[in-house]
């Protein structure tokens, strides 16, 4: 069975609302630990950091980025991002004292939960680990053995930092530092979970990395942090997943994901976004690539409000490699506002950026990107693929591609084309007896195939039910 | 201000490079080509019914010129047609900037919109900067947009040597040649001559009696 189906099905015509969303259930949040009160302060943040006992050099680093946050402003570019209320979101919430090891002694509410999601049917069918995030604290985590023997390092954030202090000191923040955006400066100063990877020179990890999150309490805000490092000659797949209950409230979801890939190393690190349609999602996430290195970001934006996304690569050594697929899907009441950045700094160096989206019902999607080729980076290839399809009239699409060229020996080609379904394609498949909507399903599935194809086999059926389910609420 | 002789003739010579700003306006039925051959903004709106639009772009930057081609092109109304391509050679230290929106407003269905930048950079040290952008309201269009940057072709050059060209000139022909598929498309006989003139000028750096000459 698919990684991200649910167990229980509800056969009850819910709210329509939520007949579209099959994750829409919540669970009481009034036992939690430690529960954070609305707003930000420094106090707050100094007693995240204790609550953590957490090195002094990590609570300054946190306090130095709050001020940096009080003093940014939101971008003026992107979305809408009006309506968030910084001071009515609560930045922390804690369901469980300690990391547990086995399933058996997660508290059975949270066990409930994650049981519907499927993570207890992934571990069947023998995952290289899990580890699943229960609102702000990486709640269970299984290594498997033979990972631990190749000494592999995967862990959630918070325990990387108390077992591999001096590793997290030399990486964290160096890639994305707190001034980066606003986002990421209140990243940095309240973050809490996300991953912690490191793999050792040589070693390649054959089954992907997998990880869960989700936000249940009204106005929660996910503050994950990942740090990857591959060390030389590595090879990793990390999936990233996520899911939120269907409530009314906004939602901040505020991730940073920093990944360093040594000298002939690959890393691929796919995210399938499925937020409620109140979250809004800004996450910052960049690679940084050495010589020969190659770094793949497979990124599927369905949920969410409002996404701002852009997966980086600096591909800083000489022949390092990037390369970003792009799916984003918006309907009624969403903006997609995704892309990527490609900036080349050493010479040799390639590119590929390849996006596809949909809109419908009035949704918007936006492609932003970036190239940049440097005046040392010669010898370069860059080539970005935009396609957008527009399912209505009340649907939008932008692309808004900037490409700095600053050398002349570079080859560097863009190009975006933006249409509705084909009135012959359409046709066609309505001949052979399909009703619109089937042909239209069918079409859609045809548009993002070459992107699908490159998830892991249970995302990539799980992604063609999800897009099903999204043109089922819209088409006709 | 007091000015010296050298402020002066600075201060001429960036008020003719200074940015202009030209608005089109195209009503029902009406079809237009518009050539732009200058730095500056420049906004095309196609306001009435079937209004079609050709917009032909050339630019050469040379020196430590840093100049800029913005252009924004709205369609306002049904079967709306923009056909637009800009291309520029940027040499020496100098920069090139090629800003192109084309906008797609909610009434503006049964539009076909196509824009294409193409920069050649000539030299090392030139620098180029393209950003087509599009926003799109409707949903019964069909749009795309396409944007190149990339040096002098080794092949070309490598094959206008071996006819006993020295680099130089096959360089200034080949760059000629990049341009000139634009001044080609150009409907006005006059105003091609004349581009043609300017292209011709401009690449081999040559005042007007030598090229009349045919020289």
């Amino acid at each position: 069975m698919s990684r991200l189906a649910p167990i229980g099905i509800r056969r009850k015509q819910d709210d329509p609302v939520d007949k579209a969303y099959k994750y829409g259930f919540a669970k009481s949040t009034d036992d939690y630990v430690f529960r954070s009160a609305p707003g930000l302060s420094l106090k707050k943040v100094e007693a995240i950091s204790a609550e953590k006992k957490e090195p002094g050099w990590m609570l300054k680093i946190r306090q130095e980025a709050f001020k940096v946050f009080q003093r940014m402003k939101n971008p003026e570019w992107g979305g809408d991002l009006s309506q968030i209320d910084y001071d009515s979101i609560r930045y922390y919430l804690k369901p469980v004292e300690r990391q547990e090891r086995r399933w058996e002694n997660v508290p059975r509410d949270i066990q409930d939960t994650f049981e519907r999601l499927g993570i207890p049917e992934a571990e069947r069918h023998s995952l290289a680990g899990v580890k699943a995030q229960y609102d702000s604290e990486v709640v269970y985590g299984s290594l498997k053995k033979d990972l631990e023997k190749k000494k592999v390092v995967f862990m959630g954030m918070d325990e990387g930092l108390k077992e591999h202090p001096e590793l997290i000191k030399e990486y964290f923040s160096k890639l994305v530092p707190k001034v980066d955006n606003k986002f990421a400066a209140l990243n940095t100063a309240v973050w809490s979970g996300g991953s912690f990877i490191y793999i050792p020179s040589g070693v390649e990890v054959q089954l992907p990395l997998q990880a869960y999150f989700r936000i249940n309490a009204p106005y929660a805000g996910q503050f994950e942090r990942t740090l990857i490092i591959a060390d030389e000659g590595a090879k990793l797949h990390y999936v990233e997943g996520c899911s939120a209950p269907a409530y009314s409230s906004e939602s901040l979801h505020s991730a940073v994901v920093e990944i360093f890939v040594k000298r002939g190393a690959r890393v691929q690190y796919t995210t399938v976004q499925n937020w409620y349609k109140t979250v809004y999602n800004l996450v910052t996430k960049r690679a940084w690539v050495e010589e020969e290195g190659e770094m793949a970001w497979t990124d599927f934006n369905m949920g969410s409000k409002l996404t701002m996304k852009y997966p980086s690569f600096i591909l800083a050594g000489k022949k390092a490699r990037g390369e970003t697929l792009s799916m984003a899907m918006a309907g009624e009441g969403q903006h997609q506002d995704a892309g990527s950045k490609a900036i080349h700094l050493a010479p040799e160096t390639t590119s590929t950026i390849t996006s596809k989206s949909i809109s419908k019902k009035g949704g918007r999607t936006s492609y932003r990107g970036l190239v940049s080729i440097g005046p040392e980076a010669k010898g370069v290839k860059s080539k970005v693929v935009c396609d957008a399809l527009i399912l209505d009239p009340q649907s939008r699409s932008d692309t808004y591609p900037t490409n700095k060229v600053f050398n002349s020996e570079v080859s560097l080609e863009y190009e975006a084309t933006v249409s509705k379904i084909g009135e012959e394609q359409l046709f066609y498949l309505m001949s052979r007896g399909l009703s619109e909507a089937a042909a239209g399903k069918l079409i859609v599935s045809g548009f993002v195939e070459p992107l699908v194809k490159k998830l892991p086999l249970e995302y990539a059926v799980e992604m063609n039910r999800l897009i099903d389910l999204q043109m089922e609420g819209g088409v006709g | 201000m007091m000015r010296g002789r050298k402020e002066e003739k600075l201060a001429k010579k960036s008020k003719s490079m200074k940015s202009r700003k030209q608005k089109f306006r195209l009503g029902k039925g009406e079809a237009r080509q518009i050539v732009i051959s200058r730095p500056g903004n420049y906004e095309i709106e196609l306001a009435g019914e079937g209004a079609e639009v050709e917009v032909l772009g050339l630019l050469l930057t040379q020196g430590k010129e840093k100049l800029k081609i913005k252009i924004r092109l709205v369609h306002r109304k049904l079967n709306t047609n923009s056909d637009a391509l800009i291309k520029a050679v940027a040499k020496d230290g100098s920069k090139v900037e090629l800003t192109g929106m084309i906008k797609i407003q909610k009434e503006a269905q049964k539009t076909q919109a196509f824009l294409r930048e193409d920069v050649l950079i000539a030299s090392t040290r030139a620098q180029a900067e393209l950003a087509p952008n599009l926003e799109i309201e409707a949903d019964d269009v069909s749009a795309s947009h396409a944007a190149t940057a990339g040096k002098i072709d080794e092949e070309q050059l490598f094959y206008l040597m071996s006819r006993g060209m020295e680099k130089e000139t096959a360089e200034l022909l080949i760059i000629e040649g990049f341009l000139r598929e634009v001044v080609e498309k150009i409907k006005d006989k006059k105003v091609r001559q004349k581009m043609d003139r300017k292209v011709k000028e401009k690449v081999y750096n040559l005042n007007k009696k030598v090229v009349d000459r045919g020289g």
